[in-house]
C-alpha cells in the first residue's frame, strides 16, 4: 500500500468489504491511463480517490479485488486563461488552490466553495457535490466545460472544450458529474471562471425552528432578490443565512431589502453564532447517525423539514433550490424516516452517510426504478468491462 | 391509435417534412404523423420498432443543421399539436408544458407572475420547446442565464422501444446519473421528448440597452473582448457586420447608419443598484475603442425595436441572396479578433460573400454565407470556405457548433474535434438507448472509418 496515503488505511472499509489491493498515485494522464489498463490486465477493479472526504458517499462495493488510483499526485492547473474565463486542471489540484490560481487574475471558479478548501476539484465533480451557493451558480454539472477521461475499454477519451458553449455531440461531461468514479478515470478537467465579486455581505437573523427559518427563507426568496446563498440552518442554534455578492451598491441595497422581510416575519435579531451554512459530514460516518441530502421543490422544503424535526442534530436547507442536507440521530428505522420525508414531498434522496451496519444492505441512493435500466446502459456503455467502483453507484449499479 | 387527421401520406402535403432550414440535405418521409399525446407518440415509436422502421422527431423545422431530416425516410413524429402549458408553480419557479408547446408560449404563460424562460433563441416565436431541448438551445441572453441543458429540470421521453420514462423532476438537482444532461441537446437520437419541466426566471428588474456604431470589425471585436475581460457580465453582447445593418436598412429601415462596419448591441440588467455605473463602464469602453457612437434605448418600444432587428438580422438576408449557409462555430472569446480577420479572408480566397451576426459575448461565430445555389461553382465554393471555417474554429481551441447542433450537417465535420475511441463512446450511448438504431437516424455521428473497424 503506498505510503503516501496513510490518512486512508480507515477509510478503506468504508468503499469495499475489503482493503485496496494497492493503492497508486499517478503524476500525469499517460500514467493514469497505464494503471487504468495495468489493472484490468490483472482483473482487478477501480476507485479513484481524491481527498478522500465523499468516498463513504457511495455504496459499498462487494467481492472483488481493486485497485485505488490516489489521484492527487495529478494537482497542477494546466492553463488558465483569464481573458476567456476557463482553466483547465488536473482532478487531484484541491479547490483551495484552484481558487488562489484564480484569484489572482480576480476570477474563481464556483465549485468547492464551502468550508473545506482541501477537497479535490476531480472529487467535487464525481460528486456533482456544490454548498450553499448553488442557488447563485448551479451544481459543478454547470461549470464544467470539457474533459479527459480513461475508460474501461483501455481507451482515452476527450469531451467538451475550452468554450462557454459547446453542442458538438453528446454531453457525457453531466453525466461524469455525479458518477461517484464509476464511468472512468477523469483526468484532466476545464472548468469555467467568473469574475470574483468586489463585496461580499451576510445576515444571519437568528429563528425559532429550522421550519421558521425555512419560511423565512420562502418569504425572501419570494422577494426575487438575488442571494448567492439562502440557507436555514440548525445545529446549536437556528438562523437563516443570507449572503449576496457583487457590486456593493447593489449589496447594500439588497441586505437592505432582505432585513426588511426577515423582520416582517418576526426575526430581527442577528444569531450570536449562526450554525454552520455547509455543515460538513465526517470523511468516516459515525455510529447511530445518519445524513441525507433530500431534493424537492422550494414549496415544499418547510414540509420535508417539519417531518424530521424529530431526529434533526444538524441541518442546512437551502430554500431557493428546495435541497435539505441534514444529519439525522437514528431512534428508529431509516424505512421510517424515508417514509416520512416522501409523504412531505421529498422527490428522490441520498444517504450521504450511513453507519457501517446499514451499508452493507441499504442502496445510498433512492432512484426512481424506471431509470435504473437506462442508467444500467449507460454504465454498460461507458464502462464495458465493469470496472469502475462496480456496487458503488444507484441501484448498485 | 390516431385519427386520419393525424396523418399524411400525400407526396405533396410532405414535401415540407424533407428537411428543417438546413435545406441542403434532405430525406423524403413515408408518413408524417402528428400525435397529441404521450401515449400516442409512444404507441407510434412502439410500431416503429416492431416493424423495424425508422423515425424522426420533429418540431416546427426551425433546425439549422438538418435533426430534423428524415435521411433513412420512414415516420416523421410532429410534435407540433403537442402544444399546451400543463402547469405553472411561480413560487418554485417551474412550468410544465408538453414538448411542442412554442418557446415564446412559455414565456407569456410565465409573464403574469413576472416570470420568463430564459433560453431564447432567434426562432423562439416559431421553436418548439421539445427543439429547444433536442438541440440544447441558447439565444442572445444565455451569456449571462445559461443554455436549455440549464434551465431544464425534468422530461418525459418515449425511449426508441416505445416505452415512456421519466427523467429528473421539477427537483433542482439531478439523481443517479444525470440523463436529463445527457438527453438535452442529443438531437432526438435517444427517444423522443413528449413533455419538459423547464426552470423559470424572474425578470430583471432594470434593464439597459445600448447600441454602439463601429466603422471597423476589428475595433469592435476588440471592445467585445475587453468587456469580457474586465469581467462585466452583460445579458447580451451580440455584434452585426455591414452585410446585415445594409440588409435590415433595405427591409425595415432602421435608422441604422449604412456606413457603419459594425453594430455592438449590449444590454445590462439587474435590480436597479449600480446598473448605470457598469452601463457607463460599458460605454468608456466602447469609445475607447473608437466606437462613433453609442447610444442608450430610451423606452420598451426602443429597446424591442433594437432586438426585432437583431432577431431578424438573419432571416432578412432572403432579401440579398436566395440561399444562405449560418455557420455556428465557437471560439474561445479572447480570439476573437484574429478569427474573425481570419474568415474574413477566407471568404475572400473563396470568392464567396459573407457576412457576420453573432452572440459576440460567449464567442459563438455565425458566419453566414450567402449565395445562389443554382450557381454549381458558387456552391462548391461556399461549401469549401465552410470546412475552412469549421477548421479554423477547431484550430483555436473551439467548436463547430455552439447552438445549432450537429444534425447532418457538421456529422462528417465530428472527427475534426473527436477521436474515433472519442465517436465510439458516443456510439455506444445511443445504442444503450436506441440498439436497433431506428430513433433519427444518421444524425450526430459519423460511421466509423474505415481504418477504424476491426477486420
Amino acid at each position: 500500500m503506498s505510503a503516501t496515503r496513510p490518512d486512508m488505511a480507515a477509510l478503506w472499509p468504508f468503499v469495499a468489504d475489503r482493503p485496496p489491493a494497492e493503492v497508486v498515485t499517478p503524476a500525469s494522464r499517460a500514467e493514469a491511463a497505464g494503471e487504468v489498463s495495468r489493472a484490468l490486465r490483472h482483473g482487478l477493479s477501480i476507485v479513484p480517490v481524491g481527498a478522500g472526504m465523499r468516498l463513504a458517499e457511495a455504496n459499498l462495493m462487494r467481492g472483488v479485488e481493486w485497485l485505488a488510483i490516489d489521484m492527487t499526485g495529478m494537482n497542477r492547473v494546466l492553463a488558465y486563461s483569464p481573458d476567456d474565463m476557463t482553466v483547465v486542471v488536473e482532478p487531484g489540484v484541491t479547490a483551495g488552490a484552484l481558487q488562489s490560481a484564480l484569484a489572482e487574475a480576480g476570477q474563481f471558479a464556483a465549485l468547492g466553495l464551502g468550508s473545506r478548501p482541501s477537497e479535490t476539484v476531480g472529487g467535487l465533480v464525481a460528486a456533482n457535490a456544490q454548498g450553499r451557493r448553488q442557488c447563485a451558480y448551479g451544481l459543478p454539472r454547470d461549470q464544467l466545460l470539457g474533459f479527459r477521461a480513461a475508460l474501461s475499454n483501455g481507451e482515452e477519451v476527450r469531451f467538451g472544450g475550452c468554450t462557454v458553449k459547446n453542442v458538438a455531440g453528446y454531453d457525457m461531461g453531466k453525466l461524469f458529474c455525479g458518477s461517484h468514479g464509476t464511468l472512468g478515470l477523469i483526468t484532466e478537467l476545464t472548468l469555467r471562471a467568473r469574475p470574483l465579486p468586489p463585496v461580499c455581505s451576510t445576515l444571519s437573523p437568528a429563528a425559532p425552528s429550522l421550519a421558521d427559518a425555512v419560511a423565512a427563507g420562502m418569504a425572501l426568496h419570494l422577494a426575487r432578490l438575488l442571494p448567492t446563498c439562502l440557507a436555514a440552518t440548525h445545529g446549536v442554534g437556528t438562523a437563516l443565512t443570507v449572503e449576496f455578492s457583487g457590486g456593493s451598491d447593489t449589496v447594500a441595497w439588497q441586505i437592505e431589502q432582505a432585513r426588511r422581510v426577515a423582520a416582517g416575519c418576526g426575526m430581527q435579531a442577528e444569531a450570536a453564532t449562526p450554525p454552520e451554512v455547509e455543515p460538513s459530514p465526517p470523511a468516516i460516518p459515525g455510529p447511530g447517525v445518519a445524513w441525507l441530502r433530500a431534493a424537492t421543490v422550494p414549496t415544499a422544503l418547510e414540509g420535508l423539514c417539519r417531518s424530521l424535526e424529530p431526529c434533526l442534530s444538524r441541518a442546512a436547507a437551502h430554500v431557493a433550490v428546495g435541497v435539505l442536507e441534514a444529519e439525522v440521530t437514528l431512534r428508529e428505522p431509516l424505512d421510517d424516516i424515508e417514509r416520512r420525508l416522501f409523504a412531505a414531498g421529498c422527490r428522490h434522496l441520498r444517504w450521504t452517510r450511513l453507519p457501517q451496519s446499514e451499508r452493507a444492505t441499504r442502496d445510498a441512493w433512492r432512484v426512481p426504478a424506471a431509470q435504473l435500466p437506462l442508467m444500467r446502459a449507460v454504465k454498460a456503455a461507458l464502462d464495458p468491462a465493469c470496472a469502475f467502483g462496480p456496487g458503488r453507484f444507484a441501484g448498485r449499479i | 391509435m390516431l385519427r386520419a387527421d393525424q396523418v399524411l401520406t400525400d407526396p405533396v402535403e410532405m414535401l415540407a417534412y424533407e428537411c428543417d432550414a438546413y435545406t441542403i440535405h434532405k430525406g423524403r418521409p413515408d408518413v408524417v404523423v402528428h400525435p397529441e399525446s404521450t401515449e400516442q407518440c409512444a404507441a407510434v415509436v412502439r410500431l416503429c420498432a416492431r416493424m423495424g422502421v425508422p423515425f424522426t422527431p420533429r418540431g416546427t423545422g426551425t433546425g439549422l443543421s438538418g435533426g430534423a431530416t428524415p435521411l433513412c425516410g420512414g415516420v416523421v413524429i410532429s410534435i407540433m399539436r403537442m402544444n399546451r402549458v400543463l402547469s405553472v408553480s411561480p413560487a418554485d419557479l417551474r412550468l410544465r408544458a408538453q414538448a411542442g408547446c412554442i418557446n415564446s408560449t412559455i414565456t407569456r404563460a410565465a409573464a403574469p407572475y413576472g416570470l420568463h424562460y430564459a433560453p431564447d433563441p432567434s426562432s423562439q416565436t416559431a421553436c418548439t420547446v421539445g427543439g429547444n431541448v433536442a438541440e440544447n438551445a441558447s439565444g442572445p441572453h444565455t451569456l449571462k442565464y445559461g443554455v436549455t441543458a440549464n434551465h431544464v429540470s425534468g422530461l418525459t421521453v418515449a425511449l426508441p422501444d416505445g416505452s415512456v420514462v421519466e427523467l429528473g423532476s421539477d427537483a433542482d438537482e439531478p439523481c443517479g446519473y444525470d440523463l436529463v444532461g445527457l438527453c438535452v441537446g442529443s438531437e432526438g437520437t435517444l427517444g423522443i421528448v413528449t413533455e419538459v419541466t423547464v426552470r423559470l426566471t424572474p425578470n430583471p428588474r432594470q434593464v439597459r440597452t445600448l447600441l454602439a456604431v463601429f466603422g471597423s470589425v476589428d475595433d469592435a471585436s476588440r471592445t467585445v473582448s475587453r468587456i469580457i475581460a474586465l469581467g462585466i457580465v452583460p445579458c447580451a453582447l451580440e455584434m452585426m457586420d455591414s452585410i446585415i445593418i445594409n440588409a435590415l436598412e433595405d427591409a425595415f429601415a432602421m435608422g441604422f447608419p449604412r456606413d457603419a462596419q459594425a453594430l455592438l448591441l449590449v444590454e445590462l440588467d439587474g435590480l436597479g443598484p449600480g446598473l448605470d455605473a457598469e452601463t457607463a463602464a460599458v460605454r468608456d469602453l466602447c469609445s475607447e475603442h473608437n466606437a462613433r457612437s453609442v447610444s442608450a434605448a430610451a423606452s420598451e418600444e426602443e429597446r424591442a425595436r433594437l432586438w426585432f432587428a437583431r432577431k431578424q438580422g438573419v432571416g432578412v438576408l432572403g432579401r440579398v441572396a436566395p440561399n444562405k449557409v449560418t455557420q455556428d462555430g465557437l471560439i474561445p472569446r479572447s480570439r476573437l479578433p484574429e478569427v474573425l480577420a481570419r474568415i474574413r479572408a477566407i471568404a475572400e480566397r473563396h470568392s464567396v460573400r459573407l457576412c457576420n451576426i453573432f452572440h459576440a459575448g460567449d464567442g459563438n461565430l455565425h458566419p453566414c454565407v450567402i449565395f445562389d445555389e443554382r450557381d454549381p461553382d458558387e456552391l462548391r465554393r461556399v461549401l469549401a470556405a465552410n470546412e475552412e471555417i469549421l477548421r479554423l474554429c477547431v484550430e483555436v481551441g473551439g467548436s463547430i457548433t455552439g447552438e445549432h447542433g450537429v444534425g447532418v450537417e457538421k456529422r462528417d465535420a465530428m472527427p475534426l474535434m473527436f477521436s474515433e475511441a472519442d465517436l465510439a463512446a458516443m456510439r455506444r450511448v445511443k445504442a444503450a438507448f436506441d440498439p436497433a438504431g431506428l430513433c433519427n437516424p444518421g444524425k450526430i455521428v459519423p460511421e466509423p472509418s474505415a481504418e477504424a473497424v476491426p477486420a
